[in-house]
């Protein structure tokens, strides 16, 4: 379905004020910070922010960052799918492993560092993704597990009937799967969103890693070069929302039911 | 005999009674029958249990001549039958596939069931479902649910919820097909006109188990046209006397 002309012009509206929000949002805060920080304006920031997407480190550190957002979101992908439905395959494990999922759900991953540090070592290269991947993965299996307690029986059964088979393999190919495919993409959107925040976070922490958009805000933090470090925010915030809006195009085709 | 019924009995697990207690029922093949009574009388629960959606407590459950994968349940909920990721063609050539039936004797009689039903504008235009109204939705149930030539069709209130002309239409065509396909029906519904115009027999339920059984004498097979049968005497006697079954019924409870 094609969208609307008024929708059409509403999603350039907002792409024309995402811009002009933040301009108004860097003028504020120039206004009040210290003169002494030297606090760059609007027109500076945007010059600069084209002026790093041509600048090899900040090429580089998207790429290293990309990198790794992809690694844990396919390992997130592999672990939550393959959880899921390991503890879906009777209630009694469901039961048994709910109030370890909960428990792990409340802990922020930071939290994980020392323990992940301690068997891989803080320089570890993998250590970021590793981390990224464990939030991601608990989202994945908490909206799969309840996209399958939501499923409709009845079409189940109906696919048994209908399709004159048994096997539970074919009906979860053929059923389950697509029923659960909404639930999975809603929970995949949130858990790419937390594994770019929990890569960025990591990489200014410093942590096994040398280069990533992370790394580089601190480098540029230090320097005060507070031109580039807003730049790499706002490159952080386009590879978010242009993440989102992926998803959000795969969900209309694949999960609108 | 096409389905025969011993001694029944089915409790849910969150109730104190059981909904079905020690039934006894046999549908002969080729033949109609429609389940009349209140609702929580138990009939839902016996198609759920002739299907093997449910397993009984007790007793049996036999379908003699009848293959469990010759079996069709079309539901009151369209959308409970309908797998929503699929188009409208591939949900109707969905069970064949599944069958490895889908040959080209097959899709032509898919062809003439889509334009029966009034579909071929949305199977060309490859629409889903869910873009379908509520009535095309119930046509593509009923065309889903009969794709395979089913030996043994279940209606649970299949026609509830849609307007007197498709109502009609479908029930012309349901005639139809159990007639071409020498098919045992069992329906499940509220409705007189429609129990007496699709069914051979009419079975009353009460809350606990069946109480009466009624034969319905219309002559079927002469009368095509609903308005016309509707005022048939035979009609109007069997109605009338339906009606009055069923109030007994109702206030024994």
């Amino acid at each position: 379905m094609k969208p609307s002309k008024s929708k059409i012009k509403i999603f350039f509206l907002g792409l024309f004020m995402l811009p002009l929000f933040l301009a108004v949002l860097f003028s504020l805060l120039k206004l009040w910070s210290p003169a002494l920080l030297k606090f760059p304006n609007a027109i500076e920031i945007y010059a600069d922010f084209f002026i790093s997407l041509t600048d090899n480190s900040v090429l580089e550190a998207i790429s290293s960052t990309a990198r790794l957002v992809l690694i844990s979101s396919l390992v997130s992908i592999i672990l939550g799918i393959l959880f899921s439905f390991l503890l879906n395959l009777n209630k009694w494990i469901w039961s048994i492993f709910e109030p370890t999922l909960d428990f792990l759900r409340s802990i922020p991953v930071t939290f994980f560092i020392p323990a992940f540090a301690v068997i891989l070592g803080i320089s570890s290269p993998n250590i970021i993704w590793i981390l990224a991947a464990i939030p991601s993965s608990l989202l994945i299996i908490v909206n799969v597990l309840h996209g399958i307690k939501q499923q409709n029986l009845n079409r189940l059964h109906q696919y048994y009937l209908i399709s004159g088979k048994k096997s539970k393999i074919s009906a979860f190919i053929k059923v389950t799967f697509f029923e659960v495919l909404p639930y999975f993409i809603a929970g995949f959107k949130i858990s790419l969103s937390y594994a770019i925040v929990i890569v960025t976070v990591l990489e200014y922490m410093q942590m096994g890693n040398e280069t990533g958009l992370g790394t580089l805000v601190y480098n540029e933090m230090e320097q005060l070069n507070y031109k580039r470090v807003y730049s790499i925010i706002i490159i952080v915030g386009l590879i978010g929302y242009i993440l989102n809006q992926l998803i959000g195009r795969i969900s209309q085709k694949y999960g609108r039911f | 005999m096409g389905v025969i019924l011993k001694n029944l009995t089915f409790q849910h697990t969150d109730s104190i009674h059981p909904i079905i207690e020690n039934l006894n029922l046999e549908i002969k093949e080729n033949e109609t029958i429609a389940l009349l009574g209140i609702s929580g009388s138990g009939k839902s629960t016996l198609l759920n249990l002739i299907s093997s959606f449910q397993k009984p407590d007790s007793g049996s459950i036999k379908l003699v001549n009848i293959d469990k994968s010759e079996v069709s349940y079309i539901r009151q909920s369209a959308m409970d039958m309908l797998f929503p990721w699929l188009t409208v063609k591939e949900n109707i050539e969905f069970a064949l596939k599944e069958r490895n039936q889908l040959d080209s004797g097959a899709k032509e009689r898919l062809v003439s069931l889509i334009k029966i039903l009034g579909l071929t504008e949305k199977v060309n235009k490859k629409r889903y479902p869910t873009e379908l109204s509520g009535g095309e939705k119930k046509r593509l149930s009923f065309a889903c649910g009969l794709s395979y030539s089913p030996k043994l069709i279940l209606l649970d209130e299949a026609f509830t919820g849609i307007d007197f002309s498709l109502k009609w239409e479908l029930w012309s065509f349901l005639r139809a097909e159990i007639k071409r396909t020498k098919a045992t029906a069992i329906l499940v519904t509220h409705d007189f006109d429609e129990a007496i115009f699709l069914a051979d027999r009419i079975v009353f339920f009460n809350s606990k188990k069946q109480i009466d059984s009624k034969e319905v004498n219309v002559n079927k097979t002469d009368i095509i046209d609903i308005e016309k049968s509707v005022s048939e005497p035979s009609f109007i006697k069997t109605k009338g006397e339906t009606l009055k079954i069923y109030k007994e019924i109702n206030e024994a409870l």
